[in-house]
């Protein structure tokens, strides 16, 4: 699904049968599910009612449930639905007047900054007019536009916070960027770009880069023999985020 | 293309009915328009920080449930 539809969609992967974390982890690498793009979990968010595995829900761009079944059986139902759900994605709803949906277009490409302002200036000319609905309209769009800055600024502080400085730094360049003119959000990029000049997110940085060269060998070819080259990372790069890291990648490919 | 459904071993019925009690708020049972909320204790591997399913608003989204057995 994945490989036919790219970064168009998001794949997560639950598992259900009581698998542990590293049982889970050592699965999806010999699987070379490493390094791609779909996400996996032992936690349940919801479930289908379905009574065998595997089986799947398809949620639309809004979080919406639109299908839900047996995955094998209904491979030709779910690529279609995934068809109509990616076109719809790329649309803003159709009671958007033109200049709502402009901010809109705005957030969904990611231009966070441009989508709050926009959506600010509906708001104001909206109210003048009494029209109440562009103002409820272009409030859901700046409201959501901060909502998904904040949740990749979230996702930034993760990547620094588990280990991935070098992959946080490559997110944070175009989010500040997209959150410049907004100064809560700017504030918050801020913080994270200070934190990587300093002595320890230098650290992490240079660590985390050579980790992902390791990682790189052992994705690709996970039956290979990683496991000395990640201890000797670990001890190399003792006390940081990403040695952390390097140790259970290193228990897994024992 | 009909593939293989695995079921699930009546006799672990009584431990995931248990189970499912204990666990309700988290696995709801969903119907289509549904909207779907969760956020994960950890963050799902291969995420790079996902925290909930919020944070995949925007496109949409295949969850598959399996097993590694």
């Amino acid at each position: 699904m994945q490989e036919e539809f790219g970064d168009e969609i998001a794949v997560l992967f639950v598992e259900v049968q009581g698998a542990d974390r590293a049982k889970m982890q050592k699965f999806a690498l010999e699987k070379k599910w490493f390094g791609g793009d779909s996400m996996w979990t032992r936690e349940r968010p919801f479930s289908t009612g379905m009574n065998g595995i595997p089986n799947f829900a398809l949620l639309d761009a809004q979080g919406k449930v639109a299908l839900s079944g047996y995955s094998n059986s209904m491979h030709s139902q779910i690529k279609d639905t995934l068809s109509e759900l990616v076109k719809n994605s790329e649309k803003a709803p159709s009671h958007y007047s033109s200049s709502v949906t402009k901010a809109w277009k705005e957030s969904s490409r990611g231009n966070y900054a441009k989508a709050i302002t926009l959506a600010e200036k509906v708001m104001q000319k909206a109210a003048e007019k009494d029209n109440a609905d562009d103002v409820e309209s272009a409030k859901e769009v700046l409201n959501l536009a901060l909502e998904k800055a904040d949740s990749k600024i979230s996702q930034v502080r993760w990547l620094l916070d588990h280990g991935y400085a070098e992959k946080g730094k490559q997110l944070l360049a175009p989010l500040t960027k997209a959150c410049k003119g907004v100064a809560d959000l700017s504030a918050s990029c801020l913080e994270l770009a200070d934190w990587l000049k300093s002595s320890s997110g230098k650290e992490e940085l240079s660590a985390s880069r050579g980790l992902q060269r390791l990682e790189g060998k052992l994705f690709e070819d996970p039956k290979g023999s990683h496991r000395k080259g990640l201890l000797a990372f670990v001890e190399k790069n003792v006390g940081t985020l990403a040695a952390s890291r390097a140790s259970a990648l290193a228990k897994i490919c024992q | 293309m009909l593939g293989a459904v695995i079921p699930m071993k009546h006799t672990l019925l009584p431990l995931v009915l248990f189970g499912a009690l204990l666990t309700t708020s988290a696995s709801a049972q969903i119907e289509v328009g549904q909207e779907m909320s969760f956020t994960f204790q950890n963050s799902p591997v291969n995420s790079y920080g996902v925290q909930s399913l919020d944070d995949l608003r925007g496109r949409p989204v295949f969850v598959e449930f399996w097993g590694t057995r």
